[in-house]
């Protein structure tokens, strides 16, 4: 599905540049369940940008389904993402101005999904993530674990092969982060979507089946999740 | 997806009420501004646009030099028109047109008016103007002598519920016109006012005096000509100086004058045509220009509260531009969706405008003395720039975040687009400089207005101005009595003194030509020329400097004898005012002349724009005088006013008294700038009101951005008053800066102003500084609140914030 070959990213700072991914090369195949880990400043999260086509490498190739995102263009590149991508983010990042229903039908108005169709899917949404009774409150007068669940709603919504999920539980508590990580799983296991998270902690790392550790920037260890093999 | 647009706009609404509030409010107040000065404006410029032909109308004007100077007037001799028709074949059709020297008093039985728009004209005015005739024959009705076409308001007015047809009009109680035809009123946006056509072949009856439509060098009469399609304006008028060579050329050049015509556009005339004896006050394209200045930079310090608000406000604007990227948007969607929102909130302010507009028009009508209206004129047109301002303010409002924010990249943008925010500081400051530079250079122009009004109003003139009454004598007949009516009114105890003059200041003064007898041949001056009663020095507390002014004991002085002013004596070369008695005065081509027996002290009869001129005071028969002047004793007036009228209603049982106060008649010779000054105010107190509208806002977010430097600050022990002197000194900045750009070209400007006076003030540093230190002052009140609050924040909820 996934295969980088030596990408790396680099910004000038003053007459410096630096480094923030070099040469990364990994493949990730359809049904993964990947967890992406390191200090903080490894650049985790650059690589989840580029993953999800929201920056662009500096050098190397990144093909998508056989699909060269390095190469097509801008318009190509929003159609691939809106078609495969779903995106969690640490900080939620909900639209503060609109509902939880609103939020949810938003990546549909950029699909052009009809009306009447999207009704059904923001409401299945709802359903599914027992929301029903909050999708006239604003992002503000939820609780953080669901504003998040809400973030996870919207990233499924439109049923994405992969999606891609930075420090998803990292502002809830473990209660909280349970239930957006079983949603995962269950994501990941009953529907097949791909799922590359980044994470800090080793227990949120645990439900991926591989780990890839980022150290200043290098692939350090990248190998099949011991504990999941043995939870399996 | 424009549900969507329309709810988040709604929403800002609704979450961030003072936010929108601001934005909207200070909008729409700029709208308003800029509606009622695009009606002004509309108002203007279509003036007599509503004559089918108006683009081959013109109207034959002559300008030329004498020995004295220029000449320009708007005005022909009555014998020209059918003559140049007659003669030049580009002339489709010619109209003579002759309004009233004053105003008429029209009377039909008891009903009595004095009237402005009794116009005579020839019967061709059907032709050349478009009069809308309702009633009566186009060919016959201006045929004639003595008929009289009226509108259908004269007709409501003097014919209530009769048909006014066959009936009869009495004009100054001497001349019966019967109504020939009815005609639609002239709209107000005409250079002339005709409430009512009298046929012109009534003038060979003297109400003009003798052969008066046969004089050819009496400029006496308007002449339009409607040009045959394709004529060149430049060929007819070499064809009318040819036949002003041909048929008044020896006579001009016996008396030194080159005269030569020239065609005024009639739509032009309003605007642009400034002459001698225009027939209403014209407006003036310059206060037009100023306007619409204004009215642009109404409109961009308004939009401009909404751009900076919107940058201020960047951060999170651009965190959701990352993640409506993230979602699948497009850049040009992001761009729809940030125009959309602007175009909505600024389609609100259009709506609150309108009604702003409501309010503030009969103020606006009252100060600049107009009457429009919102429902008048083009509602189409008007509706059109309406939507037009909206959408363009919408557009320029809405374009930095659309076209910036929406240019990041979403990775960027997510983090708040830290990258690209440095920039939009500057912007944002360099904004709030330009309207704080506007404001300030409109309120210096309206303290300049009113600095100089008042000076002019505070000017010793060289005359009294208080407490003279004047009465006009409108007509021959009234004039013939005036004796008697002085004679009974100098008796009425409160009154200090009583006289009479051709001219009085603040009304039209004639100038004659005057030659001393021992200056060279054809060497004249041109005089202002006063026929007075006398006293009439005394009565307005004019100093003698030479000699003696006229005196009844003297009965010679009504034949020969000449006062004149001390610039008179200059303009003769006399050295003294003592040299000047005894010399004497003739005015040329007649056989009046006579001995200077005093010279007086120079006053201003006409208004601080004109120069002081030379002028001589005749003493003459009552025929010539045109307004009593009578002096009251202070405190008395209101009983000296009706002691008056009783005296005139039994001498002039016919005639409507009118009178006025000098005092006014003098100010109003600034109308035109009492208008300019209370428009500049008005406008300048809006200007500044959304400027602190918009710092405000500002001023909001900008506490709000450094609520953490806030707290730290006073964790480290600043005290409340460090802080809002920290938080108001950027301000202070922005207002100083606007000061040091604005007042140089504010400075600039005026000069220019006042230069139009030849009487003027010099604005010094003292005038200018005090308008900073106010401008600086209202600022700071204005982003007091918020420092203040922001300073008496605990220290310790503005750091949990991070
Ligand atoms: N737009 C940028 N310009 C310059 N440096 C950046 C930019 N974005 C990220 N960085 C730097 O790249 C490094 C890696 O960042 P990031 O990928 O966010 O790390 P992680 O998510 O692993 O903590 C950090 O040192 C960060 O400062
Ligand atoms: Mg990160």
């Amino acid at each position: 599905m996934i295969r980088l070959d030596k990408i790396t990213k680099s910004y000038l700072h003053g007459f410096n540049r630096s480094f923030i991914l070099r040469n990364i090369s990994l493949d990730v195949q359809e049904g993964e369940f990947v967890s992406i880990m390191g200090p903080s400043g490894s650049g985790k999260s650059t690589l989840l940008h580029i993953l999800g086509m929201l920056n662009e490498p500096s050098t190397g190739e990144y093909f998508f389904f056989d699909q060269p995102v390095h190469k097509i263009s801008e318009r190509k590149r929003t159609d691939l993402h809106r078609e495969y991508i779903g995106f969690v983010f640490q900080a939620y990042h909900l639209i503060d101005d609109l509902t939880v229903y609103e939020n949810l039908e938003t990546p549909l108005l950029y699909k052009k999904v009809k009306g009447s169709e999207r009704k059904s899917m923001v409401a299945e949404m709802l359903d599914r993530f027992n929301m029903v009774a909050k999708k006239d409150l604003f992002p503000s007068q939820l609780s953080g674990g669901q504003q998040q669940l809400v973030g996870v709603a919207r990233a499924l919504i439109m049923q994405p092969k992969l999606i891609l999920a930075d420090e998803p539980t990292g502002n809830l508590h473990t209660s909280h982060g349970e239930i957006v990580m079983d949603w995962f799983r269950k994501l990941n296991q009953e529907d097949g979507v791909t799922i590359i998270q980044v994470t800090h902690s080793e227990h949120w790392a645990s439900y991926g089946k591989r780990v890839i550790e980022l150290v200043d920037g290098r692939v350090e260890r990248d190998e099949l999740n011991p504990t999941q093999a043995s939870a399996e | 997806m424009f549900k969507n647009y329309l709810s988040i706009a709604l929403r800002l609404i609704q979450r961030q009420p003072g936010y929108a509030f601001i934005n909207i409010v200070g909008l729409a107040v700029g709208m308003a501004a800029f509606f009622v000065i695009t009606l002004f404006i509309t108002d203007e410029l279509s003036y007599d646009s509503h004559h089918e032909n108006s683009d081959r109308l013109y109207r034959i004007a002559v300008e030329g030099t004498t020995r004295n100077g220029e000449m320009r007037t708007a005005m022909t001799a009555p014998s020209w028109g059918p003559e140049l028709q007659d003669e030049i074949p580009e002339l489709e059709s010619v109209v003579r047109m002759r309004p009233p020297n004053q105003m008429w008093l029209v009377a039909k039985d008891n009903l009595k008016f004095f009237e402005k728009g009794f116009v005579f004209v020839d019967s061709t005015a059907f032709d050349v103007f478009s009069f809308d005739l309702v009633r009566g024959a186009r060919e016959s009705a201006l045929a004639a002598p003595f008929s009289v076409v009226i509108t259908e308001s004269m007709a409501a007015k003097y014919f209530p519920g009769q048909d006014p047809i066959g009936k009869q009009l009495r004009l100054d109680n001497a001349f019966d016109f019967s109504v020939t035809g009815i005609i639609r009123d002239l709209p107000a946006q005409s250079h002339f006012k005709a409430d009512f056509l009298a046929s012109l072949t009534t003038l060979d009856t003297p109400i003009y005096g003798p052969q008066f439509l046969q004089q050819n060098l009496n400029f006496a009469m308007y002449t339009y000509a409607l040009l045959s399609p394709g004529a060149k304006t430049a060929e007819v008028e070499g064809k009318i100086d040819e036949y002003i060579v041909r048929t008044v050329g020896p006579q001009l050049e016996s008396v030194g004058a080159v005269l030569t015509s020239f065609l005024q556009p009639i739509e032009s005339i309003h605007l642009e045509s400034h002459l001698d004896n225009e027939i209403l006050p014209n407006g003036s394209m310059g206060t037009v220009w100023s306007l619409s200045a204004i009215a642009l930079f109404i409109l961009l310090i308004a939009c401009i509260n909404y751009m900076n608000l919107a940058t201020a406000r960047s951060a999170s604007r651009s965190r959701e531009v990352g993640i409506r990227k993230v979602l699948g948007a497009e850049r040009q969607q992001l761009i729809g969706q940030f125009l959309g929102e602007s175009f909505i909130l600024s389609f609100l302010a259009m709506l609150l405008a309108v009604g702003i507009v409501l309010l503030i028009l009969p103020s606006f009508n009252s100060a600049a003395g107009t009457n429009l209206s919102l429902i008048s004129g083009g509602m189409v047109a008007g509706a059109g720039i309406f939507l037009g301002a909206a959408l363009v303010c919408g557009f320029v409002a809405g374009s930095y975040p659309a076209f910036f924010l929406s240019a990041f990249s979403p990775a960027v943008a997510l983090k708040g687009g830290i990258v690209g925010m440095k920039g939009n500081g500057l912007l944002r400051k360099g904004l709030v400089v330009f309207q704080f530079g506007t404001s300030i250079a409109l309120i210096l122009a309206t303290v300049v207005v009113f600095q100089q009004l008042s000076f002019t109003r505070d000017m010793d003139l060289g005359f009294d101005r208080e407490q003279v009454l004047v009465v006009q004598l409108t007509d021959p007949s009234v004039r013939t009595l005036y004796p008697m009516f002085r004679d009974r009114v100098a008796e009425i105890p409160s009154v200090v003194s009583v006289t009479a003059s051709s001219a009085a200041p603040g009304f039209f003064i004639q100038n004659r030509l005057v030659a001393p007898d021992d200056a060279p041949q054809d060497e004249n001056s041109l005089l202002q020329g006063f026929a007075t009663d006398f006293d009439f020095f005394t009565t307005l507390g004019i100093d003698t400097v030479a000699g003696r002014v006229h005196d009844k004991a003297h009965p010679s002085d009504s034949l020969g004898a000449f006062v004149i002013n001390e610039a008179a004596v200059k303009e003769f070369g006399w050295g003294t005012n003592e040299v000047a008695i005894g010399r004497r005065l003739a005015f040329p081509g007649g056989n009046a002349s006579g001995e200077i027996i005093g010279v007086i002290e120079n006053f201003h009869a006409e208004s601080l724009h004109e120069p002081l001129e030379p002028a001589i005071f005749t003493v003459l028969d009552p025929q010539t005088y045109l307004y009593v002047l009578i002096r009251v004793e202070a405190g008395s007036t209101r009983d000296a006013i009706t002691e008056v009228e009783s005296i005139w209603q039994s001498i002039y049982p016919a005639y409507i008294y009118q009178y006025s106060f000098l005092d006014e008649d003098v100010n109003r010779m600034y109308a035109s700038d009492i208008t300019l000054g209370r428009l500049f105010g008005g406008f300048s107190f809006l200007t500044i009101l959304i400027a602190c509208l918009g710092l405000f806002g500002l001023a909001s977010f900008t506490a709000e951005q450094r609520t953490k430097e806030i707290g730290v600050r006073k964790v480290m022990g600043a005290s409340e008053s460090e802080i809002v002197f920290l938080l108001s000194k950027d301000f202070a900045k922005y207002v100083g800066i606007a000061f040091l750009l604005a007042s140089p070209l504010a400075w600039i400007g005026m000069n220019k102003w006042l230069d139009t006076f030849n009487y003027r003030i010099e604005f010094g540093i003292g005038t200018i500084v005090l308008v900073g230190l106010g401008v600086l002052l209202v600022s700071l009140i204005t982003v007091a609140y918020q420092t203040v609050k922001a300073s008496l924040a605990n220290p310790v909820d503005a750091l949990k914030y991070e």
